[in-house]
């Protein structure tokens, strides 16, 4: 069949690739300098905690606050940036603090009043948000960044969060945060492949060559398309193999149930569709511009406006899932449908992509050398 | 098979490579000679539906540009820039090559190939990687190449350029064979390619058809027109300004000069045969219609 053996053509040519196995490697090492299984141990016995702490018995933080606890956290940390600072902190790529004018001091004051005396929850959050309006946006007391408020537990309460994630697994539960770390790197890194495979032709001077077969571009496109994308998916089911082996010893040495699949099925649900997604839009931006380099830009601009918030948002805009805790059961069940619509969108938008790419490697006219 | 051009022009931007080119080609081996910037290989590239007219068509058989697939089905094509993937073999970019043209059968596939790969003597390079080929192997590849899927029309844009003398024979060779049951076009800048092995020839200078017709009346169109003129070597200069000089020669103390004009250059000046390349350099130089 042909398009079997453009497909093994292309997955023989991607083994014997540099780039390939770089990008192997690259995952590889952000995924586990990421991922620790921090506070996977009973509460006080860290292994893995910050040693040198351990007086100041730290277990770790939450971010699941109460209204009320968000609310004072915020009148804390205004107090503090009003008369401390007498600036805040812009949140985004780059982190930067900002000396507040006599405007924006008022505007602070003000709400410290309003926060004393409010009325509910929702007036609160009109108010921050007029703040953070006040300030130009991205600092800690708008919708985007307050999420990142959080506050430490308890002993009480680091038993008790550490038995919840026994009883639903710990391979469940870390392999949400593994997914979470895989989910980045696919958002990016399988578009170095994916920008260069059909321009690949054209550098080698071999378009012409292969243009003027008969063959139909649907075929030729997604043949070598389907051939990167089993290559990646190996490769990322392949280094979530590692936590599972990991996790097996852990849950025998700690008598804890153990789920094979845990990982590995965040990490298809979750990650698979991203690695599909990202090669395609590569391909497919790279096609319309003629600049895999264009493509690759592109894609790094994608996958930084994606990446936060670090949990949550689970929108159709969203092509990377992040769930960046290993709190957050109830962020699961509550998000379980949007999630999972976004997956199928993903994979649909994919399929077209390849489509849409084949139109236009057909369509596009040969470009003329002198 | 037939290949009817009519008035076809191709712009790139506001570039005029192609002005309204009307050409009826038949069987056998058809030249487009031209200097660089003719649009000879923006003509082939037409003609292979790798890119499309700005206006004009082409019918080629009884399809037209439209039915790409079936054109390209029945076409061999030999690009003037071309290479392969450097780090296949030959007989790996042949194979490559083959599947999509889609030849599914491997034992079919195996057969062909060994007998291209035998007929341009690369069998025995079969297995080296096309990087390290030579200017004229990557050529003679290009040709085996163009032929797998037994194109009825082959097109060859420059496929002597910048071979030697003996490559150049070699390929000429391999044209002529080629074209004894087929359509071959054959584009170049180098008019001895075109002179011993094709019957018919089209001229292009600058986007405009300049001749279309035999290569025999192309040469009758220099009779009576050039000339061996001897004359003093001081007069090497206004010679050359007053008349299209192709070639001169000392002979003793005087100059032997080659040259084209319409009526006698000058007192004991004879009329020679022209040569081909003698007309062509006479068209191209303005003083020959
Ligand atoms: N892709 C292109 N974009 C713009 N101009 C081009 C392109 N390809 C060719 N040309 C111009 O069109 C003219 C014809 O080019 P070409 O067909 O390559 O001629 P030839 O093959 O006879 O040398 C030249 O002037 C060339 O500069
Ligand atoms: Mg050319």
């Amino acid at each position: 069949m042909i398009w079997m053996n453009i497909f093994k053509s292309e997955i023989k040519y991607q083994l014997k690739s540099i780039v390939f196995w770089v990008l192997a490697i690259a995952v590889l090492g952000f995924v586990f300098s990421q991922f620790t299984e921090e506070y996977v141990k009973f509460p006080g016995d860290q292994a893995s905690g910050i040693e040198g702490q351990a007086n100041s018995a730290s277990y770790g933080v939450t971010h699941n606050l109460s209204s009320e606890e968000e609310i004072q956290l915020i009148r804390r940390h205004l107090w503090k940036d009003l008369f401390q600072k007498e600036g805040f902190t812009r949140y985004g790529l780059i982190i930067k603090d900002i000396r507040v004018d006599e405007v924006q001091k008022k505007a602070m004051a003000q709400l410290i009043d309003k926060i004393d005396n409010h009325s509910s929850y929702q007036e609160f959050v009109v108010e921050v948000n007029k703040l953070d309006t006040v300030l130009g946006g991205n600092t800690i007391y708008g919708d985007k960044f307050r999420p990142m408020l959080s506050r430490k537990l308890t002993y009480e309460e680091a038993v008790e969060n550490f038995e919840n994630r026994v009883e639903e697994g710990m391979t469940n539960v870390y392999g949400r945060l593994f997914a979470d770390y895989l989910g980045l790197t696919a958002g990016l890194f399988p578009v170095f492949i994916g920008a260069f495979l059909l321009g690949r032709d054209r550098r080698w001077r071999m378009d012409d060559l292969i243009k003027i077969r008969g063959i139909r571009s649907l075929v030729y496109v997604s043949a070598k398309y389907l051939a990167v994308v089993l290559l990646l998916v190996g490769v990322y089911l392949i280094i979530s193999l590692i936590p599972t082996v990991k996790f097996y010893f852990l849950s025998k040495a700690n008598g804890w149930p153990f789920h094979p699949l845990g990982f590995l099925k965040y990490t298809v649900a979750w990650v698979l569709p991203t690695v599909l997604f990202t090669i395609a839009c590569g391909m497919t931006i790279a096609e319309l511009v003629g600049s895999g380099l264009i493509a690759v830009a592109a894609q790094i601009v994608f996958t930084f406006s994606n990446s936060l918030p670090l949990k949550g948002n689970y929108s159709l805009s969203r092509f990377i899932i992040r769930f960046n805790t290993i709190e957050g059961h109830d962020i699961l069940v509550k998000s379980h449908d949007a999630i999972l619509l976004n997956r199928l969108f993903y994979l649909l938008l994919s399929g077209l992509l390849v489509v849409l790419c084949a139109w236009v490697w057909e369509k596009k006219e040969a470009q003329g050398r002198r | 098979m037939e290949i009817r051009i009519r008035n076809l022009t191709k712009k790139y931007g506001g570039k005029l490579a192609l002005d309204e080119i009307s050409l009826d080609i038949n069987g056998g081996l058809y030249g487009l000679l031209g200097p660089k910037g003719a649009g000879k290989t923006t003509l082939l590239r037409i003609i292979a539906t790798l890119m499309n007219p700005t206006s004009g068509d082409i019918c080629i058989g009884h399809l037209d540009l439209g039915q790409r697939k079936a054109i390209r089905d029945i076409l061999g094509y030999l690009p003037q820039n071309f290479s392969f993937y450097p780090q296949y073999s030959v007989y790996e970019v042949m194979d490559y090559l083959a599947v999509l043209s889609g030849q599914k059968d491997p034992v079919w596939r195996q057969e062909k190939i060994t007998q291209l790969l035998q007929q341009v003597n690369l069998w025995e390079n079969r297995d080296t990687k096309t990087r390290v080929l030579s200017k004229g192997m990557k050529r003679r590849l290009g040709f085996a190449q163009a032929l797998i899927n037994d194109p009825l029309i082959l097109l060859v844009d420059e496929p002597t350029a910048g071979l030697d003398l003996e490559e150049q024979v070699r390929f000429r060779n391999l044209l002529s064979d080629f074209a004894l049951e087929r359509t071959v076009i054959l584009s170049t800048h180098i008019v001895a390619d075109v002179e011993f092995i094709c019957e018919n020839l089209a001229i292009l200078k600058e986007g405009g058809l300049i001749y279309e017709g035999r290569i025999r009346d192309l040469v009758r169109k220099g009779e009576g027109k050039v000339w061996s003129l001897l004359a003093e070597r001081e007069d090497t200069l206004d010679i050359r300004s007053d008349y299209q000089v192709i070639s001169y020669v000392p002979e003793g103390d005087m100059m032997n000069f080659r040259l084209i004009s319409n009526h006698q250059p000058g007192p004991g000046a004879e009329l020679v045969k022209p040569t081909i390349e003698d007309v062509y350099l006479g068209i191209m130089g303005g003083v020959m219609g």
